[in-house]
C-alpha cells in the first residue's frame, strides 16, 4: 500500500503540529517558489488524520531552511523513496529559532 | 458551499484542504485588520458572547478579582455574575450619564488579587467609545489582563491590539465586519498563557488524533468540533470588503452621518439624546427617546409608517440603561453602517419629527 503522490521520484514529507501550520508552510513555501503538494499524513509514519506537506527531494533542504527561517516548526520530516519507503530525517538542532 | 463544503483540516483530500485554506485566509485577514503578529493566536467562535465567555471562564479562578464598567452588555455581565457565584470577586465601575469611564476610578479598585479588566470598546446602547488605550496603560503597569469587547467596533473603528495594549479582543463577524451570523473570534495576545486557559469545550481538532487529551497549542486548543466553515468563508468576504474600503474611511463616513443625524434630531424639541455629544467620542450607534412616547411605540411607527428599522428597549444591557437613566423603559436606537446614505439619515430625521408631533 502506498500513500501520497504517485510520482516515481524521491520526496521530502514534512509533518506539522496543526493544520494552521500546514497552511502557513504551504503559503510561505509557495511564496519562495518551492512547489508543494498537500497529502494525507501517510499511515506508515504517523497515526494522525491530518495533512502533510510534500516537496521534491532536491528542494527538501531548502524548504526546511525556509520553514525554520519563518519559525514554522516541523514536527517530523521524512524522505520517501519511489517504492513508498519512509526514512526519518533529523534537523540540525543547533541554532534553531524559537518556535511560534 | 457547493464548491468546498468539506471539513477543514480533517482530511488530505482537495476539498478539505481548500476549506482549510479559507479558514486560514480568514485568520490571516483578521491578523492584518487587528495587527496581530501571529494569526494562530486568533480563535474562531460563534460570536462575541462565546469569545467573552471563553476569555472569562478560561482565565478567571475563584478568589480572583475582576473589574468591569457599568456600561457592559449582558454578554459580559452574565458570565461575570455566574463567575461571582463561584467565588470570583467582581467590581463594577460606575460610568457617567454619557457612558464614560474614569480610568483613575478603575485604578483605585485594583487589589492584590485583581487579574483582569473587562471593558466594551464602544457601548451598544449609547455608542460611547471607552478610553481603551488609557486603561491599557494602567493594566500593563499593574500586570493585569485587559479583555476588550469589540462587538461594536471591529471593522468600524481602527483597532491595533499591540498599540492599544489589548490582551484579549472579542469580536463578532455579523456587525461591522459584514460577515454572517454565527461567526466571531477571540484574539489572544502574547501576555495570555494559552496553556493555563481552560477551553469551553474539548473534542476533535484534526490534530494529534492519536491522543485522547486536548492539544495545548493554538488555535486547536480552543477550536474543537467542525468549525463554521461556510460562515468563516462569508466572514472572509466581509473582512476583505472592509479592508478594501479601509477602516479609517468607514469611520469617517459613519462619523459624518451620525453627526448629520444628531444635528437633525437636535432640532426636534421632544428628542432626548443619550451618550456623548461629540462624534469623536462615539461610534455610529445612537440612543434617543421622544417625550411621552414609549421606545417600542416609536420603533413600531418608524417601521410601519416609514420602513425604518431600529431596535427599541434595553438592548441586552440593563446596567448601561441604569447608568444613563433610561431603565427600565429603554431607548430607541439607530445604528448606521457603510450602507447608509445621507438620504437615509434625512428620511430618519423627518420620520422622527413627524412622529414627535
Amino acid at each position: 500500500m502506498r500513500s501520497g503522490s504517485f510520482d516515481q521520484v524521491m520526496k521530502y514529507v514534512f509533518l506539522f503540529e496543526s493544520i494552521h501550520r500546514v497552511m502557513r508552510a504551504e503559503k510561505i513555501l509557495k511564496e519562495k517558489g518551492i512547489s508543494v503538494d498537500l497529502i494525507p499524513v501517510p499511515r506508515e509514519i504517523n497515526s494522525d488524520c491530518g495533512v502533510a506537506v510534500e516537496v521534491d527531494l532536491e528542494l527538501g533542504e531548502e524548504a526546511w531552511r525556509v520553514l525554520e527561517e519563518n519559525r514554522i516548526s516541523v514536527l517530523e520530516c521524512y524522505t520517501k523513496n519511489p517504492s513508498g519507503k519512509f526514512e526519518q530525517r533529523k534537523p540540525d538542532l543547533q541554532m534553531r529559532p524559537k518556535d511560534i | 458551499m457547493e464548491e468546498v463544503g468539506a471539513n477543514p483540516g480533517r482530511s488530505g483530500h482537495l476539498l478539505s484542504i481548500e476549506a482549510a485554506r479559507i479558514v486560514y485566509g480568514a485568520r490571516e485577514a483578521l491578523s492584518v485588520l487587528f495587527h496581530v503578529k501571529d494569526s494562530s493566536r486568533i480563535v474562531f467562535t460563534m460570536n462575541a458572547t462565546e469569545s467573552i465567555n471563553l476569555a472569562l471562564k478560561g482565565l478567571l479562578r475563584p478568589k480572583d478579582h475582576v473589574i468591569t464598567s457599568s456600561m457592559e452588555h449582558n454578554s459580559v455581565m452574565r458570565p461575570l455574575r455566574e463567575l461571582e457565584k463561584n467565588g470570583v470577586e467582581l467590581s463594577i465601575i460606575p460610568c457617567s450619564k454619557e457612558g464614560m469611564i474614569d480610568p483613575r476610578e478603575m485604578e483605585k479598585r485594583i487589589k492584590s488579587n485583581t487579574k483582569m479588566v473587562v471593558l466594551n470598546h464602544a457601548s451598544n446602547v449609547t455608542g460611547t467609545l471607552l478610553p481603551v488605550q488609557e486603561v491599557a496603560l494602567i493594566t500593563r503597569r499593574h500586570d493585569l489582563l485587559l479583555l476588550v469587547d469589540a462587538a461594536q467596533t471591529a471593522g468600524a473603528y481602527p483597532i491595533d491590539v499591540e498599540r492599544d495594549g489589548i490582551d484579549l479582543l472579542a469580536f463578532t463577524g455579523h456587525k461591522s465586519l459584514y460577515g454572517p451570523q454565527g461567526t466571531g473570534g477571540l484574539v489572544m495576545g502574547e501576555r495570555v498563557n494559552e496553556k493555563e486557559m481552560v477551553p469551553l469545550k474539548q473534542g476533535g481538532t484534526g490534530s494529534r488524533s492519536e491522543f485522547e487529551e486536548q492539544p495545548d497549542f493554538l488555535p486547536d486548543r480552543f477550536e474543537s468540533g467542525t468549525p463554521n466553515g461556510i460562515g468563516i468563508a462569508g466572514l472572509l468576504a466581509g473582512i476583505q470588503f472592509v479592508m478594501e474600503k479601509g477602516v479609517e474611511q468607514i469611520r469617517r463616513n459613519e462619523s459624518s452621518l451620525i453627526e448629520k443625524l444628531m444635528m437633525g434630531l437636535r432640532k426636534i424639541p421632544q428628542v432626548k439624546f443619550y451618550g456623548p455629544e461629540n462624534q469623536k467620542d462615539r461610534i455610529a450607534t445612537l440612543s434617543f427617546n421622544l417625550e411621552h412616547l414609549a421606545p417600542s411605540e416609536v420603533a413600531l411607527r418608524l417601521e410601519r409608517e416609514f420602513g425604518i428599522l431600529c431596535r427599541p428597549g434595553l438592548h441586552c444591557a440593563p446596567a448601561a440603561h441604569r447608568t444613563i437613566g433610561s431603565f427600565p423603559e429603554g431607548t430607541v436606537r439607530f445604528g448606521l453602517s457603510i450602507f447608509n446614505s445621507e438620504t437615509h439619515v434625512e428620511t430618519a430625521i423627518q420620520a422622527v419629527s413627524l412622529i414627535s408631533k
